[in-house]
Order: C-alpha cells, then sequence, then structure tokens
C-alpha cells in the first residue's frame, strides 16, 4: 500500500461525502469490478440453476447465501486500481483461492447477515483479520460511521429490488399488445420457467448493484482509515519532505564546515573547564538543596500542566458501548469460573450487534406498518359512518330486512289472513291499504319463503328487478302487476279498480299457493 | 299533494315526437343510446349539458344531429385561449354610410350552440355565457337581444389533456343541467358504425338523409311543455331534496350541491319519466337523474381525492343511504 499513488485526495470527509466518492470510484473502475462479480456469480448461479432445475428457489437461496464471497474479488481489485499496485494474474488458483478461502466460514455463518458487510469486508479480504483481533478493529473501525454502513446496505437492497421489478415492469410493457395469449398460456402451464426468469432477472440486477455496493462500503473504510492513521498529514510531510533541496551539493558541502566547527569547539571549552574542577566540586555542595526544591518545584508544575487540556481530552459519548477486556480485568481480577464463561461469550459481540441492528430494524418496520393499518382501519370507519350516516346501508347486508324503503314487511306487522283483510279494506274504499297489504304480504315471502335478496334502500322497480332475475316466471309475471299497481296508486294517486285489486290478491294465492 | 287522478300516460303525439327524436339520433350517433337519452333529457327540460370524453367520439355529430331532428339552426364555437366574449356574442359595427352602430350579432344566436372544448378559454370569455345560459339572452351595447326558443348550450371538454386549460367556474358549472360521460363504444356498435361509414351511408353530410321525420322547434317547446307538466308525489320531491342535502351533510363532500341541482333534478326526472312514457315521477326516476346532475356540481374533500374516489363513487354511496319514499 503506496499513500503516495492513493488515486482520490486523501482528506477527512463527512460519512455520507465518502458513499459520493465511492459511487464515484465504481464508476470509473466499474467494468473491471462487473466482470469480477459477475463472472464466478453467474457460473455459481448457472451450476445452481441446473442442479436445483425442479426448486429454483434452493438455487436462488443459495446463490444469495453466497453473495459476501462474490464480493470479494471485486473488492480486492479496487483496492488496487486505488494504489495504483499491478493487478496480479486473477487466473491464478492460488490467488483466487486465497481471496475467497480466507474466513469463510464466519463470513457465511453468524456474519451471513451483517448490515455492515461491505464496511467491515476490507478488513477480512485486505487487513487479513479473523476472530477477535477482526472484531475488535471491526469496533474501531466502526465508531461514527456505523450507522452510514447500515444504511448502505439498507438502501442497496431496496435498488436491487427496485431494479429487478423496473426490468420485469419494462419488459411487460413491451409486450406487443396484439401478442397471442395462448402462446402466454401455454408457458404459463409451465411456472418453472418463470421462477428460472426471475431468479436470472434478479441475479442480474444484483451483478448491476454490487460494484456500488462494495465500493460504497470500502469508501467508508478508507474514509475512516485516513481520520484514524492521519493519512493526509503524512502525505503532508511527505511532501514538504520531497521538496527539501537535501541533494544540493552546495548545502551539503556547508553543513560538512559546520558540523566540524562545533566539534572543535565542544572539545576546546571541556578541556579549560577542567582546570576549574576542584573550585567548582565545593559551589556544587552549596547549591545542592536549592537545586532539589526547584526540582521539586518544576515537577509540580509539569503534572499540573500534564493534567489539564490539551494533554487530558474529555470527551461526551452518547451510546452504547462495550467495556474492552482489559478494563474488565482490571476491575474484577478475580471473576468466578462460570462468569468467566460468560465473559467468553461477548467475544461474539459483532454478532450479537448485527442480529441486534437486524431484529431492531424488523421490530420498528412492523411497528411502522402496524400504525399504518391501524390509522388505514379507522379513517376507513370514519370515512364510511360519514358517508351513511352512521349505517352501512351502502354495504349488502347480510341480515335480512324488516322494513324496505319505509315499508314494514315483518310478519308481527301483516295479517293472518291476507285475502280477508285486503277484501274488508277494499269494501271500506280503501284501496291504498289493500294494495299496501299486498304488496309487503309479497315481499315478506319473497324474502322469507324465497331467500330473495333485497336492501332496505331499494325502490320498488329495483325490487322487482331482482324478483325478475332470481325467481319463476309467474312470480315474476305477478310481481310485476303488483308493483306497477303499487307505483300508480303511490305516486300517480290513480287507485285501481275493485275487482282488479282481488284479482291481484287471487293471484297472490295461486303464486305463492297459500 | 298534487293532482290525484291524473293520466298516467303521457299523449300519444307527445310519446310519438320523442320516440321519432330519439330513434332518428340513435340511428346517427351509434353506441352512445345513453348519451342521447341524456342530451333529450337535457333539451325537454330547457337545460345545458356539458359533455366529456375523448376526442373523435361523436360529439359533433350528436349535436348536429339533434339540430337536424327539429329543423333547428347548429352554430359550433371553437374555443382556444384568444376568444373574445364579443367573438361569440356580437358586437356593435359603426356603418359610415349610415352613420349610425349597426349590431353584428355572433354565433351565440342560434337554437344549439356546441362549446367545443370549453375549458381553452380564459374565465371571461367562459364567463360570457353566463347571461345566455341563465336568461337566454344577450345583452350588447347595454341592450338585450332574446334568444330563439330552443336554445341549449352542448359544451365539451378532454378529459386527460389538462395542458394549458382553464377549469370552469363553479357557477359556469352550475348553469349546466347534466354533466354527461361519452364513453367508448361497444365493439358490435363500433363494427356497426365504421361499416356504414365507410360505406358513405353516414357523414355530417348526410344527416339530413338519415333523418326519417323532421320536428318543428314547436313541436321542441311542446314536449318540454309536456315534461313542464309531469306530475311528482311530494314524497318522491322530498326524496330529491333529501339527496341534495345529503351532499352537505357528509364529510366525504368539502362542498355539496346548491339548490339548481334539487330544481335540476327535479326537471330532469320529469323528463325522463316523460321519455318512459309517463305522467308522473318515479323514485327511480329521481335516481337515474340524480348522477348526471350532481356529479359536477360537488366538490370532493381532499380526503376523498386522495383516497381516490371519484364523485360518481361518493354520490352513488351517498343515494344508497337514503330512504326511498314511502307512503
Amino acid at each position: 500500500m503506496n499513500l503516495s499513488e492513493l488515486q482520490i485526495k486523501p482528506a477527512l470527509r463527512g460519512k455520507w461525502e465518502a458513499i459520493d466518492v465511492g459511487i464515484l470510484m465504481a464508476k470509473r473502475w466499474f467494468w473491471p469490478m462487473l466482470v469480477a462479480w459477475a463472472v464466478p456469480a453467474m457460473t455459481v448461479f448457472l451450476i445452481l440453476s441446473a442442479i436445483f432445475h425442479e426448486s429454483p428457489w434452493i438455487a436462488m437461496l443459495v446463490f444469495w447465501w453466497l453473495k459476501p464471497l462474490f464480493d470479494r474479488l471485486p473488492l480486492y481489485l479496487l483496492s488496487r486500481y486505488l494504489f495504483n499496485e499491478p493487478v496480479p494474474q486473477l487466473f491464478n488458483a492460488r490467488v483466487l483461492i486465497d481471496i475467497y478461502r480466507f474466513d469463510i466460514f464466519s463470513a457465511l455463518t453468524w456474519r451471513r447477515f451483517e448490515f455492515r458487510r461491505s464496511f467491515n469486508l476490507p478488513i477480512t479480504v485486505l487487513e487479513k483479520q479473523k476472530g477477535e483481533a477482526r472484531a475488535k478493529r471491526a469496533a474501531l473501525m466502526q465508531f461514527g460511521c456505523g450507522n452510514a454502513a447500515t444504511w448502505v446496505t439498507t438502501v442497496f437492497i431496496h435498488f436491487e429490488i427496485l431494479l429487478c421489478l423496473g426490468f420485469i415492469s419494462l419488459v411487460a410493457l413491451f409486450i406487443p399488445s396484439n401478442t397471442d395469449w395462448n402462446f402466454l398460456n401455454t408457458i404459463m402451464e409451465h411456472p418453472l420457467i418463470f421462477e428460472h426468469l426471475y431468479n436470472l432477472i434478479y441475479a442480474s440486477s444484483v451483478c448491476i448493484i454490487a460494484p456500488l455496493y462494495i465500493a460504497s462500503g470500502f469508501s467508508l473504510y478508507i474514509n475512516r482509515r485516513v481520520e484514524l492513521e492521519a493519512w493526509d498529514l503524512e502525505l503532508l510531510f511527505r511532501d514538504s519532505m520531497l521538496k527539501r533541496p537535501k541533494n544540493n551539493p552546495k548545502f551539503a558541502s556547508t553543513n560538512n564546515i559546520a558540523s566540524h566547527l562545533a566539534l572543535i569547539c565542544c572539545l576546546t571549552f571541556s578541556l579549560i573547564s577542567s582546570d576549574n574542577l576542584n573550585a567548582a566540586q565545593n559551589d556544587l555542595n552549596l547549591t545542592f538543596d536549592q537545586t532539589s526544591r526547584a526540582a521539586e518545584q518544576s515537577k509540580e508544575q509539569m503534572l499540573e500542566i500534564i493534567e489539564s487540556p490539551p494533554f487530558v481530552i474529555e470527551k461526551e459519548v452518547t451510546q452504547w458501548e462495550w467495556k474492552s477486556n482489559n478494563d474488565t480485568q482490571e476491575s474484577d481480577p478475580e471473576l468466578p469460573e462460570w462468569l468467566e464463561n460468560i465473559e467468553h461469550l461477548f467475544e461474539l459481540s459483532d454478532v450479537m450487534k448485527n442480529i441486534s441492528v437486524f431484529f431492531e430494524v424488523i421490530i420498528w418496520g412492523s411497528i411502522a406498518l402496524l400504525l399504518f393499518f391501524i390509522a388505514k382501519h379507522i379513517l376507513h370507519n370514519l370515512d364510511l359512518s360519514a358517508t351513511t350516516g352512521g349505517q352501512k346501508k351502502g354495504a349488502i347486508s347480510q341480515q335480512k330486512p324488516s322494513v324496505i324503503m319505509g315499508l314494514n314487511i315483518e310478519t308481527e306487522s301483516l295479517p293472518d289472513d291476507i285475502a280477508d283483510a285486503v277484501e274488508k279494506a277494499v269494501a271500506q274504499g280503501n284501496h291504498r291499504h289493500a294494495l299496501s297489504l299486498l304488496y309487503r304480504f309479497s315481499l315478506n315471502l319473497l324474502i322469507n319463503r324465497y331467500d330473495l335478496h333485497l336492501e332496505d334502500w331499494f325502490t320498488e322497480q329495483e325490487c322487482a328487478n331482482a324478483v325478475k332475475h332470481s325467481l319463476e316466471e309467474d312470480i315474476n309475471r305477478f310481481f310485476s302487476a303488483l308493483t306497477r299497481t303499487w307505483q300508480l296508486q303511490a305516486y300517480a294517486h290513480l287507485s285501481p279498480t275493485d275487482d282488479a285489486v282481488l284479482a291481484l290478491s287471487g293471484d297472490l294465492k295461486k303464486v305463492f299457493n297459500l | 299533494m298534487n293532482n290525484a287522478t291524473e293520466a298516467t300516460q303521457v299523449e300519444p303525439l307527445v310519446a310519438e315526437h320523442i320516440e321519432l327524436l330519439r330513434s332518428n339520433i340513435k340511428s346517427i350517433l351509434i353506441g352512445q343510446d345513453d348519451v342521447v337519452d341524456q342530451v333529450i333529457v337535457t333539451l325537454l327540460c330547457k337545460g345545458h349539458v356539458l359533455l366529456e370524453g375523448l376526442p373523435g367520439l361523436g360529439k359533433t355529430l350528436l349535436v348536429k344531429a339533434l339540430a337536424t331532428c327539429f329543423a333547428g339552426q347548429f352554430k359550433r364555437i371553437q374555443f382556444t385561449p384568444d376568444l373574445m366574449p364579443a367573438d361569440m356574442t356580437g358586437h356593435a359595427v359603426y356603418d359610415m354610410q349610415k352613420g349610425k352602430f349597426n349590431i353584428r350579432r355572433g354565433p351565440i344566436f342560434t337554437n344549439l350552440l356546441l362549446a367545443d372544448e370549453i375549458n381553452r378559454s380564459p374565465a371571461k370569455t367562459q364567463a360570457a355565457l353566463l347571461e345566455v345560459m341563465q336568461e337566454q339572452q344577450v345583452t350588447i351595447e347595454g341592450k338585450p337581444y332574446p334568444l330563439n326558443a330552443p336554445f341549449m348550450v352542448l359544451a365539451t371538454q378532454n378529459p386527460i389533456d389538462q395542458e394549458g386549460t382553464y377549469p370552469l367556474p363553479e357557477a359556469e358549472l352550475d348553469r349546466f343541467l347534466l354533466k354527461v360521460f361519452i364513453h367508448y363504444p361497444e365493439f358490435e356498435q363500433e363494427k356497426q358504425m365504421v361499416s356504414q361509414v365507410t360505406k358513405g351511408k353516414l357523414s355530417m353530410t348526410t344527416i339530413d338523409q338519415q333523418i326519417s321525420q323532421q320536428l318543428s322547434p314547436e313541436d321542441i317547446m311542446a314536449l318540454q311543455a309536456a315534461a313542464e307538466a309531469n306530475t311528482i308525489d311530494d314524497q318522491v320531491l322530498s326524496y330529491a331534496i333529501n339527496i341534495v342535502h345529503a351532499t352537505r351533510n357528509t364529510s366525504t363532500i368539502l362542498r355539496g350541491a346548491g339548490p339548481r341541482a334539487s330544481i335540476g333534478i327535479v326537471n330532469a326526472a320529469k323528463a325522463w319519466a316523460l321519455m318512459n312514457n309517463r305522467a308522473f315521477v318515479l323514485p327511480d326516476d329521481i335516481k337515474q337523474v340524480a348522477l348526471p346532475v350532481l356529479r359536477h356540481r360537488v366538490l370532493l374533500s381532499p380526503d376523498s381525492e386522495i383516497e381516490g374516489f371519484t364523485p360518481d363513487q361518493i354520490l352513488s354511496q351517498l343515494i344508497q343511504s337514503i330512504d326511498a319514499p314511502r307512503v
């Protein structure tokens, strides 16, 4: 790693700015990274699809599970490009095996669901760290930019899905309107083809997104390294060193002469001072006490300075941090054995962090969804009750209505002998009442005996239409005649003759077998 | 309560004229039976209609056919952004020889006026129609000029192309008795239409030959009087008013319909009853005309808009929530 050859300006950037730089890096070296990702990945994908031909979902699952491995080679390439280093022969099996095999087990098991994968990947692939050392290193690196690394993964997962759906939609849009749908129906009988096609589209989407994802995480990582190791300052000093005119022969001879003169002066001074050595010894004993007191004072002043800023830096931390093992050991040197065992479990802190972040996202997502559905349900109910005045009349009710359009059609409200009641009403000249009895009685029979579905807001014509579409012809004919007569009476105020009402009463008996 | 024992069927001549009108227009405008019925309802009510539909669905043909059916005058105004009110109504021109102003009457002086793409003109031009539609007269240089009866405005607007349009103001919308949607014809009907047009049997120039018998403007006015004379029971009247009132008392509608809507529903229901050979109005007639009368007179609440409801959906639900009248 030669910092002087770094292809980006090693300035300290904000985390989002660093991700932007990552995208630019991906754009610059997109094709080599794409090939480095796609060739092994698609090869594996095709092999898996062939093996699990009958169960494409298994092929997809395995392919998805292996994604962290496919990320390694593009990252390795990107690191070489970034430091302008020659790319070794990639077809060298030893190099490839070394890249893919290192720490493979943990990468595909408990670190598979790592939400900061692209950020932590350089620690594994480039720094060759694993186990506890990797965990410590990752914890150190993630401070201050871990959330951004999580967001990188979250956002790019969505990009993958969107690209996949977008591609499917694009294909659907390009299907000509005069397509032979029978051909498509034939294909539909073999859903496996669709599953394989979907897998292929998804794999292609992942191929396109992967270089951007890897470069974003790597850029965040590099930014953190710049911050921790002050690469910017180092390069500044290197530049300054390079600018120094050390190779100039004129200045070099002057330096040599000056150093020789200084050496001669020192030797001469030491010879002169040895003559007065004895006299000085006496004076020294006298001043020793004064000197030791002055030294004590100086020491106190130095301690005071050391304990105050800028030598002591107090910082406020607003998030939870794991205590380091060293601190724990110092504070509790004699831990019981069972507690030590538990402590060992915390060495998997990295795993736990990732799992906790994963579940945190799921829980917050679930809460948001729940709130959304509750709000929608409440709004829907409010809307419906406001529209219908608190009664869901618009909805098709399952209960049989007892009142239709204001007419009471309950059995209790009707006479037992309908023919007799109608005759009496006709004899009294109350044709409206007679027709009302006939109409209500008919509706009662239609609903209770024939289970005719009528709503309480139906008009007479709508009731007649319902009968027409649901019941036999003779009932329909009778009910249409009754409806017509009733409408004339009710809305045109045209009373029928006595005979017409009595004929309807007779037809009622006949049609309904009373 | 209205007259109790009037005849329940309309006079044979009235029924015959209505059938003639209907069949003549339907023979020319194929596949738009509902639209034809609603336009005739508007004519019988002395109202105006707003037609909404895509170009090429026969709006101009409809108006011309209607005009031909009763030997009336037909004029068309293409509304454009630079159309001025005087271009429609007419204006005073100074005659230098006689030394006085002459009134040059605009295209609005006709029986049937097709206001094509009415929302292409700004509000000032649209407002020039207000007086004509409501009072059936035009004021030029301070002097009112009455229009010949029957007079009817058929305005069209395109539902999709909204770029560079001026939505009609509420006062203008309220002047239209019905808002009618014109949809694509069914397959068989379109087939029949294409066959007739390509054989030369159906075209704008041969409409006169398609009409079996022409009515006179006086016949139309007699039909209008017959529709007006139809009876309506008090409870059916209340039912119509209840529907309009319900539009003002629901949270799904921000601004309900006004009294002109109640008048419109009753008038349209009377005309619809007449077209069904009845001299009295049923609740079904009210239900039938309620949607086209109300759909352009209500403003949905923002919540309903966001939910994606249309005025027709909300109004249909609302109409179902109101008890039909019973004696």
